[in-house]
């Protein structure tokens, strides 16, 4: 069986979509905080960029983090804005896991017919 | 599961813990609202005020909330003319606490507001964490 590298890829992304989720969170929970900056991550293509280069050639994502995904900015923080982001996190690990699953099912059917 | 998503539920729980300090203290204000000296001429209640800090997360690289401080507003107090009250001074004058019942309403509703706000967050990252160990259960 070909190696699609789809379970290393979804892999890379739930982290990335999980250091969106804890950016978020630290700026939600310092909404309050006088002066605190709001916190953003790396697009996801510098992060999955930076995640093959540390990768070993056998495994494309490596089980150390690939790079500080956090991103300082100089904007305050606009609850409404992080819980719509939030919203999009949800929606995208969403797809993430259901893409992962639905592969695992494929690559399960392709072993029992075997 | 990667550390980002217990360090939100942290931080989450940061937030959560720091507005409910706050909350407490509003409640404090308002129930003090009234409080004057017990002596003649003395001192009332004075307001109390929380400070946030922000706070690096050692696990997930991000940052949390904790409350720095619990500090007195110094604005001056109200004065009441009432001579027959216990704490009145020679003058006839009670000093009342700088208790604005207004201010304390619209701080209580921003804490709540910010409340909220964590929670849904703690949820939410909850729902990522069970997404994500049901990727290990076992199907046909």
């Amino acid at each position: 069986m070909a190696d699609t590298g789809i379970f290393a890829l979804a892999a890379v992304h739930a982290d990335w979509l999980a250091a969106r989720q804890t950016a978020l969170a630290g700026n939600i929970a310092n909404a309050n905080v006088p002066g605190y900056k709001a916190t953003d991550t790396v697009s996801f293509a510098q992060y999955l960029d930076a995640a093959s280069r540390s990768a070993s050639p056998t495994m494309t994502a490596s089980l150390a983090p690939a790079m500080d995904p956090f991103v300082d900015t100089n904007r305050n923080v606009a609850v409404e804005r992080e819980l719509f982001r939030a919203a999009e996190v949800r929606t995208a690990h969403g797809l993430n896991t259901a893409v992962a699953s639905s592969f695992q099912s494929l690559f399960l059917a392709a072993a029992r017919s075997q | 599961m990667s550390d980002y998503l217990t360090g939100s539920l942290r931080i989450a729980s940061s937030g959560l813990q720091a507005e409910s300090i706050r909350m407490r203290v509003v409640s404090e204000n308002l129930a003090n609202a009234q409080s004057t000296a017990e002596t003649p001429g003395g001192d009332p209640y004075q307001r109390k005020l929380v400070s946030f800090e922000t706070v690096a997360e050692r696990l997930s690289g991000s940052v949390s909330v904790e409350v720095a401080r619990i500090g007195r507003d110094s604005t001056d107090f109200r004065v009441e003319h009432n001579p027959g009250h216990p704490a009145a001074d020679a003058d006839g004058n009670v000093l009342m606490p700088n208790v604005n019942p207004i201010i304390e309403m619209a701080d209580m509703r921003e804490a709540n507001h910010a409340y909220r706000a964590n929670l849904e967050v703690f949820t939410q990252a909850r729902e990522l964490i069970t997404m994500t160990i049901d990727l290990m259960r076992s199907r046909r």
